[in-house]
């Protein structure tokens, strides 16, 4: 069992990181009050734990032993949704999985459970609205997308895109957390901290564009109008990259 | 003429067909090639009618030698004319597809002069798409009824879904409104394309390209004619069964021609009947019921008030409660709240733990529906009581409930299919995926 302090642990934001927090947390047999990255603020006194990937991948070992790979690939999820207290939560529920085996991952009464449940089903969902709502744009052999999302959605359509476009070059650039994902035939790589600035389109692109917002408008029974039923199944926030509403 | 113009006429004279799915195939593009197929289908947009856009819908031409009542593009109608050139139309698909814009092409077309030389454009053009541009993603395409079986076979070799429209729900209505087309010309390439699928061995070619991989589907039109709700449903059941169906759409019938044998022009589309419709189908296809088990000779019609499943449960209170804690996958699911999704999450989650009405509830389980319809680990759910008028009114939206009591002192007003629809059908629509 792990005792309940007082204290805020902080890491560096990587998966790596978190699997260090968590072997910090049974070397020292604590349960923190909080675990921010160093973005993060606390009130509590606030204790440093650096980044070992020898004892991440204890720790990682010792979850597949325990619970099996499935509970190991829920947690990688967890760790790429935006929930701000996915890091305590992901600490609990590994102390359930340690505690309790595979079947922790069904223990729903659990917050940590269906805490993570919730929101790796909100990250799934995100990732795969942005398969359905990405629009490309091209510059010259580039193919170019911005998204917003709230999740860490690249991990999961880079490979849909690949699978789909396997002799294009695309970018996908994830402006909520500078990150991009990178396609040139045949490899893909995801790269952190990236800002980038758009440049103007030429006219080719305009064009298309144009074609499409006029099949767009086109496409709609106008006795049939239905603003809700439109936002329910592709929520505003997704409009503004989309040029069927420019 | 230039695209631009001819993509506005031809997508207007397009959207009246309703499937827009993409679903049924999967696969990604060999080196070289473009595209590739989500088996659960993916949507790319929607319009402002709520409903789904996956695939650039369009006709190939909507210059028509019919005269079908109903349709829009009807010979007799006064409206712009065009005709894509095969190439043109591949080309826009393809940079449409390259931006992410759609999955795929629906094809269709007015009759150019014959069947045949209709067909034949079509071929050309998805020809340009698959061999040319190599082209992997999705492709949709109807079937013109009239034309050869060996034109028919070639188109089925390049697209995923075909459909042929069976358009109206009798072949007494399809006699009066649409004298050019006969019930004959219209199953039988549905007949093609079904043995074609099933007798695969034949029709493929070596080149391992399937004939008609995601299936056929069909569409009719509600409301232009007299057919009852069981009529329709029955209708569906048979080509389910006999056809091999994917889907059978169902087009609330919007007034885009004057003509002394349809509903006038000011009429509104019946969109609260095509959406209880939709409903039934889902119990057809995904929930084991019958067409008899939801509607009968004595109920012709869908219930307004409420859903089919929750009619045929309350018709049927003495085979409840279920018990959900040991009840088989087929009986939960036929619990008015519990869902195909939260069926399977109760059988996965019982396995493990004991289940609680907490639990149903975070597996997804309407609770306010199903309460009086189960019982848990023998209990049930505390405070309610089973007088049948309890159960109606939970079965209702306050809307819904506010209409049905009103019923009793006014009469019903030209909007109130509105006020349903707000609460529950506005939220729901046709969308790309199954």
């Amino acid at each position: 069992m792990l005792d309940r302090r007082d204290v805020t642990l902080c890491y560096d934001g990587t998966p790596d990181g978190l699997m260090s927090v968590i072997f910090y947390c049974y070397e020292h047999g604590v349960m923190p009050f909080s675990v921010i990255t160093d973005k993060g603020l606390s009130l509590m006194p606030v204790e440093r734990v650096l980044t070992d990937v020898r004892k991440a991948d204890r720790v990682i070992n010792g979850i597949k032993k325990a619970a099996g790979q499935a509970a190991y690939d829920k947690i990688r999820l967890a760790m790429l949704t935006g929930w701000p207290e996915k890091e305590i939560n992901v600490l609990k529920y590994v102390a359930l999985l340690l505690a309790e085996g595979k079947k922790a991952m069904y223990m729903q009464q659990e917050d940590c459970v269906s805490g993570i449940e919730t929101h790796v089903r909100h990250l799934i969902n995100e990732g795969h609205r942005y398969k359905e709502f990405i629009r490309f744009s091209v510059y010259g052999n580039l193919l170019y997308a911005k998204i917003n999302p709230k999740n860490q959605v690249l991990p999961l359509i880079v490979n849909h895109f690949k699978q789909r476009f396997p002799e294009e070059n695309f970018l996908i650039y994830d402006a909520t957390n500078a990150q991009a994902a990178v396609y040139r035939p045949y490899s893909c790589e995801i790269l952190y901290e990236v800002n980038i600035k758009e440049s103007d389109v030429d006219e080719t692109e305009l064009y298309y564009r144009r074609l499409w917002k006029t099949f767009y408008d086109a496409i709609e029974i106008k006795q049939r109008h239905n603003e809700r039923c439109r936002m329910s199944c592709m929520p505003k926030r997704y409009w503004s990259n989309m040029p069927e509403f420019k | 003429m230039d695209t631009l113009e001819k993509l506005e006429i031809l997508t207007d004279a397009a959207k009246y067909d309703v499937a827009c799915t993409s679903s049924g195939t999967d696969r990604k593009a060999p080196k070289g090639g473009i595209g590739s197929c989500a088996f659960g289908g993916i949507c790319h947009s929607f319009s402002a009618d709520g409903r789904c856009i996956a695939l650039l819908k369009v006709l190939m031409s909507n210059c028509c030698s019919y005269d079908c009542a109903y349709c829009v593009n009807r010979r007799s109608n006064d409206v712009r004319r065009a005709t894509f050139e095969p190439r043109e139309l591949a080309e826009l698909t393809l940079n449409f597809y390259r931006r992410n814009y759609i999955e795929g092409l629906f094809l269709s077309s007015g009759v150019i002069g014959t069947p045949d030389r209709t067909m034949e454009l079509m071929i050309k053009t998805l020809k340009i798409l698959r061999e040319e541009y190599r082209f992997y993603g999705y492709v949709h395409a109807k079937a013109i009824p009239g034309a050869s079986d060996e034109l028919t076979g070639r188109l089925g070799m390049l697209a995923d879904r075909m459909s042929v429209n069976i358009e109206l729900p009798s072949q007494n209505s399809l006699a009066y409104l649409a004298p050019d087309k006969s019930r004959h010309s219209i199953l039988k390439p549905m007949e093609y394309i079904r043995d074609g699928i099933k007798s695969k061995g034949e029709l493929v070619k070596s080149g391992g390209a399937r004939f008609v991989p995601a299936g056929q589907s069909t569409q009719m039109i509600v409301g232009a004619s007299p057919e009852t709700d069981f009529g329709i449903i029955r209708l569906a059941e048979g080509l389910y069964r006999g056809y091999d169906l994917k889907r059978v759409f169902f087009s609330a019938y919007v007034p885009v021609v004057e003509s002394s044998k349809l509903p006038s022009l000011d009429t509104r589309p019946p969109l609260l009947r095509e959406h209880r419709l939709y409903q039934a189908d889902w119990l057809l296809r995904y929930y084991g019921f019958t067409a008899n088990e939801i509607l009968d000779e004595q109920n012709p019609y869908l219930n307004r008030y409420m859903d089919p499943k929750c009619a045929w449960a309350i018709r049927n209170m003495d085979l409840f409660p279920v018990e959900v804690s040991t009840a088989e996958y087929e009986r939960l699911l036929r619990v008015p709240g519990i869902g195909v999704k939260s069926a399977k999450r109760i059988v996965a989650i019982r396995r493990h733990t004991r289940l609680s009405y907490d639990i149903l509830k975070k597996a997804g389980t309407v609770l306010k529906r199903a309460v009086y319809f189960i019982t848990c680990n023998g209990q049930r759910y505390g405070g309610i009581s089973l007088g049948s008028g309890d159960v109606t009114q939970s079965m209702l939206s306050d809307t819904a409930l506010k209409d049905f009591e009103g019923q009793r002192y006014r009469q019903i007003s030209m909007f109130d299919d509105d006020l349903l629809l707000n609460r529950e059908e506005r939220l729901k629509c046709l969308t790309g995926e199954m």
